[in-house]
């Protein structure tokens, strides 16, 4: 008895730190993730460009540190907020030693302002990649899991705020060619598993995280006649799920109610996907616009 | 929890001291935002403007990728992923340094 308790006591000992582990990095990655959606480049000027990248080194952990905020104030009596400063400053003394060979920050921030304008798409994907690989890199780092599994994880979520316009063709018309019986076929365990990765990438802060940094006309694109006749096709959409699920309940669950359960996440997300997509693109077109009519 | 990562070293110190799984998080946010920093301001003052051209014109993002890594390697001297470790790294030993010192 008393070593069946000293096992029970151990395994939740092992239950708890595994879930304590699984808490911070989640949290880990929910700050990173954060950072990469609310940056935002595009159209900025060298003022914007100056604050957000050529002097992030210096203010950074400055202000995740030493906001302003109690518990900031806190840390910084406990020399926290020090040790994190005297880190970063030393990082960024290393990095300006580097770049003022070439150019002071006021002479780089333009050149960046300057390449979003002349080579948007390269600047951009440059972006996206060096921001997978600093993120991936600071997960791995923080969470213990390899450097790729956490570029999977940032990437995944990185490439859902710069959809192009060949995506959003391409995402509606797999969305279009998806075969409804595999969807909700699948054995059950990798059809949740697809699901929630589906639900956590796509429909998780849909309009926080995803739709708002891609800008301010998205009331006006989400109510356009155009995206509002695909949300009506969406739903339609939804309905033939839900029927071929119905369908298919001998095959691989047991109940009306087991098939549900699967397919209406589907449904939500597919749905929540293509909706974002559709509204992207439509304020990605507008953008175009706008900037061809300005520099005509 | 023994760790020789040192990053995780400093985030059980944080830990240790109170900070939250949030706190944590902002900070490890904040790491990306100055790591990605360092990387895209060297690619900026060192890639040539026919680099940026080049990565333009590749076909997919999967050339593209490819692409900026070789660039990035061939213009700084060394692959993103190396800088990053040596940030990380350098990060770490001095938070860590600095509070032995307090």
């Amino acid at each position: 008895m008393a070593n069946a308790e000293k096992l029970q006591k151990r395994q939740d000992k092992l239950a708890a730190r595994e879930a304590r582990r699984e808490s911070r990095n989640e949290a880990v990655r929910h700050g990173i993730s954060r950072y990469i959606h609310n940056f935002n480049p595009k159209d900025k000027d060298a003022m914007w460009w100056t604050g957000a990248v050529v002097s992030a080194g210096l203010t950074g952990l400055t202000v995740a540190t030493g906001g302003g905020s109690a518990w900031a104030k806190t840390a910084f009596v406990g020399g926290v907020s020090g040790g994190f400063y005297a880190a970063e400053k030393g990082i960024y003394t290393l990095r300006k030693k580097h770049i003022e060979k070439k150019y002071n920050d006021t002479e780089l921030a333009t050149k960046m302002k300057n390449l979003q304008t002349r080579h948007e798409n390269g600047a951009l994907r440059v972006q996206r990649l060096l921001m997978g690989v600093s993120a991936g890199a600071v997960y791995g780092g923080a969470t213990g899991a390899a450097v790729e599994a956490g570029n999977a994880i940032i990437n995944k979520s990185f490439e859902l705020r710069f959809p192009t316009a060949n995506e959003v063709k391409k995402g509606f018309e797999d969305l279009g060619n998806t075969p409804l019986k595999n969807i909700v076929t699948e054995p059950y365990g990798v059809a949740v598993d697809g699901i929630n990765t589906v639900h956590e990438l796509l429909t998780e802060n849909l309009y926080e995280d995803v739709l708002t940094p891609i800008g301010h006309g998205f009331r006006d694109a989400w109510e356009s006649e155009f995206v509002q006749s695909k949300i009506h096709t969406l739903v339609e959409f939804g309905n033939q799920v839900k029927d071929v699920a119905v369908d298919v309940t001998t095959n691989d669950f047991n109940t009306p109610e087991g098939v549900k359960r699967v397919a209406d996440p589907v449904v939500t997300a597919i749905g929540g996907a293509a909706v974002t997509l559709f509204a992207a693109d439509q304020v990605r077109r507008r953008n175009r616009r706008k900037t061809r009519r300005q520099t005509a | 929890m023994q760790t020789s990562n040192p990053l995780q070293k400093v985030i059980l110190l944080l830990e240790e001291q109170g900070y939250t799984d949030d706190q944590v998080g902002d900070i490890c946010g904040s790491l990306t935002k100055n790591a990605f920093s360092m990387l895209y301001t060297k690619a900026v003052s060192d890639f040539l403007d026919e680099d940026f051209q080049a990565i333009e014109d590749c076909a997919s993002d999967e050339e593209a990728n490819k692409k900026i890594m070789d660039v990035y390697t061939l213009r700084t001297g060394q692959d993103p992923y190396a800088d990053m470790h040596i940030y990380l790294k350098a990060f770490a030993q001095t938070f860590l340094n600095q509070q032995k010192t307090i």
